[in-house]
């Protein structure tokens, strides 16, 4: 499954600290704010640009040489907890 | 809330103390949920949800230390950063159901959130901790996604300047006398 950001979700850096905060209009779908962990921030700069999940793959394995398998499988879970709450919708979704 | 269409008095104060804080971002300036009291010097800042005792707490530290606390602004004070890097509190007229306010404006010391518990305790945050909770109580109408970024620069603007606090109630009123021994009293 593909995904991209929901329109009216922002991403902030408050001390460098991120956040992905509604606008009012996109409250009553996704109502919450989350902290980003490292992956997530990444994901959401890969996820506005267009991109899916695969060049954080690559990007956490080159840095952390830990199997490719089990960062996708972190990114997936990742994915699917933004998809969750709301922050995130499918690719074919308006 | 669809434009032209305002359910009662209270959203539509609540509307408008928000598009208030818009107005204010640009200047570096936002409204807050928190009371504003202070003491000789200082300003404080207790932030909390609704019905979690902000007032009550206020109210007692009024009534046990007499004449060395004012209310600047029982619900919704006005937050300015300043180019000499204090953050100045000011009265606003969302002042909370009590109508309290009045006192001067005053730089700004602490900010403390305030949470109910079994027993009381206070413990200053890291940046970090802070971060979440802040942002919860900062008012703005969040329309536009302006706005947002220039909250956000604003809450990194006042972290920076300030220390803040989880404070939790555990009772009335030694959670109040802890509150002024470990932070308030001034010698």
């Amino acid at each position: 499954m593909t995904y991209k950001c929901r329109p009216g979700i922002v991403r902030v850096k408050i001390c460098g600290e991120y956040l992905l905060t509604p606008t009012r209009a996109a409250s009553e779908a996704c109502p919450k704010v989350l902290r980003l962990s490292i992956m997530k921030a990444a994901l959401w700069e890969e996820l506005e640009k267009g991109h899916d999940g695969s060049v954080v793959v690559r990007a956490f394995h080159a840095l952390s040489r830990k199997p490719e398998e089990e960062i996708r499988k972190k990114v997936d879970q990742a994915l699917t907890e933004l998809y969750e709450g709301g922050f995130i919708i499918r690719a074919d979704e308006n | 809330m669809r434009s032209g269409f305002v359910r009662s008095a209270q959203m539509e104060s609540s509307f408008l103390c928000a598009k208030c804080s818009d107005v204010l971002l640009p200047e570096q300036c936002c409204l807050i949920h928190a009371a504003a009291f202070r003491d000789r010097e200082h300003a404080y800042l207790l932030a909390a949800d609704p019905g979690v005792g902000k007032s009550t707490q206020v109210r007692t530290l009024q009534e046990l230390y007499p004449g060395e606390f004012s209310v600047i602004c029982g619900d919704r004070p006005a937050l300015k950063l300043t180019d000499d890097g204090r953050v100045m509190v000011h009265m606003t007229p969302w002042n909370g159901k009590e109508n309290w306010g009045g006192a001067p404006a005053a730089p700004l010391s602490d900010l403390i959130f305030l949470k109910r518990g079994e027993s009381s305790s206070l413990r200053q945050l890291t940046v970090r901790e802070a971060v979440l909770p802040l942002w919860s109580s900062l008012i703005h109408t969040a329309e536009m996604e302006e706005g947002i970024r220039q909250a956000a620069e604003f809450a990194t603007g006042l972290l920076s300047r300030i220390r803040t606090w989880e404070f939790v109630n555990g009772g009335i009123p030694d959670s109040s006398k802890m509150l002024y021994e470990q932070l308030l009293r001034r010698e």
